[in-house]
């Protein structure tokens, strides 16, 4: 658990402290980064970027918000800064990934098949960002509406009715897929 | 309510963020309207499935690199 103290001590240099602040929003942040990018690679070298810059401005963190916001917004800039970069190279094969994914979590036919669960991820990697990175947040432990609102600048019911609307979209994109289930 | 109405509120109702007496409409309403009730059903399913590979953490292995480079980073 994250306390004042450890973002003091974190801010005074110290390498523990600075450790644990970024351990504790690890996993969250791959996470988000993974579902935005569909790279492992790639996710893993902004979540990099992502700590190092966190840790040379952590003096900049007033602690006016959480600790996680502050954090999250970066980690969203960079990968927003990389989509952009990324966009000039459309052809972008998440095949791997998925199978990566769909490996690693040992999910198998009984849970949900190969298919089903590729043309989900490629269906949400196809929305337009502004629906795909607040369904994404949503749609992960811990995250309300508000906190999204926060992190990415924009009010509640704008993220509401994004997500909703991204979910819609989805539903649409595989309508076949989820009538058969 | 007519499906216009219901719609509007299908965000909250999905989301468990209604109050009691609406969700009691909306209820009553669903067991009557196929269409309605099928859009609800489809974009529960849309959650659930999403959710399958939730959370997804860093696998051991770059956690360790990243773990040595922040380490390295720290020292400088």
């Amino acid at each position: 658990m994250i306390n004042n103290q450890i973002i003091k001590e974190a801010k005074l240099g110290n390498n523990r402290a600075i450790e644990k602040l970024l351990l504790s929003e690890e996993d969250k942040l791959f996470h988000l980064i993974l579902k935005m990018t569909m790279d492992f690679e790639d996710a893993k070298d902004i979540l990099q970027e992502t700590f190092l810059l966190a840790i040379k401005y952590l003096d900049r963190f007033k602690e006016k918000s959480q600790f996680s916001t502050w954090i999250y917004r970066i980690a969203v800039n960079k990968t927003l800064n990389y989509l952009k970069r990324k966009k000039r190279e459309r052809n972008i094969v998440i095949n791997d990934c998925c199978r990566k994914m769909y490996d690693i979590k040992g999910l198998d036919n009984d849970i949900i098949s190969f298919e089903l669960y590729k043309k989900m991820q490629e269906a949400v990697y196809e929305l337009p960002e502004k629906y795909r990175l607040p369904f994404i947040m949503a749609n992960m432990e811990n995250t309300s509406y508000s906190n999204i609102a926060t992190i990415l600048r924009i009010k509640k019911n704008t993220v509401k009715t994004r997500v909703f609307r991204a979910r819609n979209m989805l539903k649409d994109a595989l309508k076949g897929y989820l009538n058969e289930m | 309510m007519k499906c216009k109405e219901i719609k509007k509120t299908l965000i909250d109702y999905i989301d468990g963020n209604i109050d009691n007496d609406l969700k009691m409409i909306l209820k009553e309403h669903l067991k009557h309207c196929k269409t309605c009730s099928e859009q609800v059903k489809l974009l529960d399913k849309v959650v659930e499935i999403y959710r399958k590979d939730s959370p997804f953490p860093l696998p051991d292995e770059m956690g360790k690199e990243l773990l040595k480079t922040v380490k390295k980073y720290c020292k400088k």
